[in-house]
């Protein structure tokens, strides 16, 4: 084969290439818009109730109940949205947000990744959630509303 | 005849959605009338537009920093006696020098309290009606 009979097919293969590397880039995005969109959705009536929970105005513990009240597959999609909320807070606040963690087993979840002997599983710990997972780690083994967080958060220690 | 109290106007700038929630929520269960804002031109441009009582500013946002909007406030003969009050994780004794040097009512650090914020924020506001 010469050059010249070569060469269209070669450009219609790296043409097909990039078209379907195109399509596929489309795609991904497209689902990715999606499935946050449905996330956000799906968030949205919890979200006024951990802001104020984070806000220290659910003096009621109607909102900490609710969250509490979340089931499983929920609390997974809620989860990076707390602990994106609790090294913003400290205080009271910082204190209702660990006890709802704790609730939902992330505390234990935390101090397993933490004092794991495995330093592949504590560097997974860290890097899931840096710097929430830092900021959680301050409520390991502490009592559930207690103050020892809330002096860690506070960034004195 | 029902008279309706106007409720003081606050704006609230700051980038990160999650605190401007929450500061936003705190300020309105605390009935104030707060005016988000996600940057600093628009903190800017809600200022000027119809002076508020009090801002809070985030220092660090998009365009326009806290500080800057700050320095332009100080600046304007119409918006020069604005409290401001920065909230910033910027925490080191010369940023706290440089916010009240240029003219801050208060500064607070994050990760901070929501309900030290409304201390503040209510100790900054009877500042001037004593």
């Amino acid at each position: 084969m010469t050059v010249t009979q070569i060469l269209p097919v070669a450009l219609t293969v790296v043409g097909l290439s990039l078209a379907s590397t195109l399509v596929l880039i489309v795609a991904v995005k497209m689902h990715r818009g999606r499935s946050s969109a449905r996330s956000a959705s799906l968030l949205a009536p919890y979200r006024s109730a951990l802001i104020a929970i984070a806000s220290g105005e659910d003096e009621d513990g109607q909102a900490k109940a609710a969250l509490c009240a979340v089931p499983a597959t929920t609390w997974a999609r809620l989860r990076p949205t707390v602990l994106a909320f609790l090294p913003k807070v400290r205080g009271a606040s910082a204190d209702d947000l660990s006890d709802l963690m704790r609730f939902h087993g992330e505390i234990d979840r935390a101090t397993e990744m933490l004092t794991s002997r495995s330093a592949v599983m504590t560097r997974q710990g860290f890097h899931d959630d840096s710097p929430a997972v830092a900021a959680l780690s301050h409520y390991v083994n502490a009592p559930a509303g207690g103050d020892v967080g809330a002096h860690a958060m506070s960034g004195d220690v | 005849m029902v008279t309706e109290m106007v409720k003081t106007r606050i704006v609230v700038a700051d980038d990160d959605q999650d605190i401007l929630d929450l500061v936003v929520f705190k300020l309105t269960q605390a009935g104030y009338d707060a005016v988000p804002v996600t940057d600093g031109v628009a903190a800017l441009a809600a200022i000027e537009s119809d002076l508020p009582r009090l801002a809070i500013l985030d220092v660090m946002m998009p365009g326009l920093s806290g500080m800057d909007v700050l320095r332009k406030v100080r600046a304007n003969e119409a918006t020069k006696d604005l409290d401001v009050i920065l909230l910033t994780a910027r925490a080191r004794d010369a940023d706290v020098d440089t916010g009240f040097a240029s003219g801050a009512s208060d500064y607070v650090i994050k990760p901070f309290s929501p309900r030290e914020l409304m201390h503040r924020v209510n100790a900054v506001l009877a500042r001037d009606t004593r």
